[in-house]
């Protein structure tokens, strides 16, 4: 195989895989002003470097595993999941951070995020999304 | 296998509570030469825990504090130190205050160098992060200015600003290192720092690079072996400056720090009517790179090299040992995760030379009355469980 024929094979390999993505849902409450959110905005949110958008302040929710939470982790983060783990201690044990909340399951995400003024999660996008606002990421 | 730290939280007065801590054990077995004060040559063990407590007030408005606890021999001894305790009000994204105990963000490790199920190591470089000196550069008491600057597509930056006294640590290697050299205190050193760190989170996935500026002032009183004369020892300039950067690719982590470090001080021999003024100090370069591969979940494989050299000037006791103006350490570690919360590591170190005996640098003349090998191989085992 020539290196047309490896390149080929190697871009239909990043192909597949990012097809192999499962597709996710940005949620929000509904206090939360916006309907739209950049990567970096959601990227400063879960690192907890930004606080508020436009005006209101906001606080990240994580699933605590699974495909999903991996694959929002490494997109939207750009860390892997134990580095973001890491990432989290490092701000508790310094005092700049907290812990956040983590949930087991779309469910318990999507009722909590309902209930909590600020709240940005994430779910898989077949679950139900019933009172929570869907924000796009552009 | 869900990895996710627990939360473990509890509701006072309507406000959520945080509780957070670790403990770590360690063994040290080295040859000749005796390590980090304690007697290493024949295997010693030492311990490190914390406990943490925060609590966010209001959205703006938080406070925290940690006790924390070290047992590396003559380091610490095991006394429960209060490590940090601030209150921080976050005004907006890009400006914020804290002030209290708080510690100190310079180079990639000064604020996490405790918390080692953070980093792959067992032992972080010396070179930059030597045990000895953490009580005096972990923390200020006083205040910071911090913020994140999100630009764009040119990613964000991170600052801090900050000022303070620097806590005086009667257990640790900058005490000791005066001893070294013969001194005697009859007062707690004096010291305060002012300094300012900035990050660039690049717009290139997993790349950080930054740089940190310290300027620091210490002062002390006390005598020089049997001499009767008091002396006062003060720096006139004791500055750190640093670059550093960080890369991680998929499960690939690199990471390497630069930090030259300059100290001048005066050595005043109080003689009545006629002061005699001696002038020393030393530069203290020192660096590492670092990189380590996760193979899986549970286990990470690297290495670093970390370079320290040392040029002291009008030492009170000239150096004539082999190897008293340099550290070089070659280390190669294999960290197992366990567990979600509980890791091992075991990490082996091949160090040529031993430092100078007054900069405080894991050598010391007082656990090795015998004189010191210019070469040292270590084995540290180490396992840490958090929460």
């Amino acid at each position: 195989m020539g290196f047309r024929g490896t390149l080929a094979g190697v871009l239909m390999c990043v192909a597949a895989l990012a097809a192999a993505q499962p597709p996710i849902k940005v949620i929000a409450h509904s206090s939360v002003q916006v309907s739209h959110v950049s990567s970096e905005e959601l990227k400063g949110v879960f690192l907890e470097t930004r606080t508020s958008l436009a005006d209101v302040h906001v606080v990240p929710v994580l699933l605590r595993g699974g495909v999903v939470h991996d694959a929002f982790v490494r997109q939207h983060t750009g860390k892997t999941t134990a580095a973001l783990e890491n990432y989290y201690r490092s701000l508790v044990f310094t005092g700049k951070g907290a812990m956040p909340k983590m949930l087991a399951s779309d469910a318990e995400m999507v009722a909590y995020v309902r209930i909590t003024r600020g709240a940005i999660g994430y779910v898989s996008a077949e679950s139900s999304t019933v009172g929570v606002k869907v924000l796009e990421v552009d | 296998m869900p990895r996710s730290p627990p939360s473990v939280s509890a509701k006072i007065g309507g406000r959520e509570v945080q509780l957070h801590g670790y403990l770590s054990i360690g063994y040290i077995s080295s040859t000749d030469n005796n390590y980090l004060r304690m007697a290493t040559s024949r295997g010693s063990a030492f311990t490190e825990s914390g406990l943490t407590v925060s609590s966010q007030i209001t959205n703006k408005f938080r406070v925290g504090a940690q006790l924390y606890n070290r047992y590396f021999g003559e380091l610490g001894k095991g006394r429960v130190y209060l490590d940090w305790a601030f209150v921080d009000y976050r005004l907006k994204d890009w400006i914020g205050f804290r002030g209290g105990k708080i510690k100190t963000a310079l180079g990639l490790y000064t604020d996490t160098q405790d918390q080692t199920f953070l980093h792959t190591w067992a032992l972080l470089p010396q070179s930059v992060y030597p045990v000895d000196w953490r009580a005096v550069t972990v923390a200020h008491v006083g205040g910071d200015v911090y913020g994140t600057i999100n630009t764009g597509r040119g990613g964000s930056l991170s600052y801090t600003g900050f000022a303070g006294s620097i806590p005086n640590d009667p257990r640790g290697g900058f005490l000791y290192g005066i001893q070294a050299q013969g001194g005697r205190l009859t007062s707690g050193v004096m010291g305060r720092m002012k300094g300012f760190d900035l990050r660039w989170d690049s717009p290139i996935a997993g790349l950080m690079m930054a740089g940190s500026v310290l300027y620091n002032h210490r002062s002390f009183n006390g005598f020089l072996g049997p001499s009767p004369v008091p002396l006062s020892y003060a720096t006139t300039i004791d500055r750190a400056m640093v670059v550093y950067g960080d890369y991680t690719r998929g499960q690939f982590h690199a990471a390497a720090e630069y930090r030259d470090q300059t100290r001048r001080a005066q050595l005043t021999a109080e003689v009545p009517g006629r002061p005699v003024v001696s002038r020393l100090g030393a530069d203290e370069p020192g660096w590492f790179s670092s990189a380590a591969y996760r193979f899986s979940k549970r286990m990470e494989v690297g290495g670093y090299y970390s370079h320290y050299h040392v040029s002291a000037i009008n030492q009170p006791i000239p150096e004539k040992e082999l190897g008293r103006d340099h550290i070089f350490d070659k280390a190669v570690t294999m960290r197992i995760d366990l567990a979600p919360f509980w890791e091992f590591k075991i990490e082996g170190h091949f160090m040529d030379g031993v430092g100078a005996s007054g900069q405080a640098h894991g050598f010391y003349p007082q656990d090795n009355p015998q004189g010191l090998e210019p070469t040292t191989r270590m084995l540290v085992l180490r396992t840490s469980w958090y929460f």
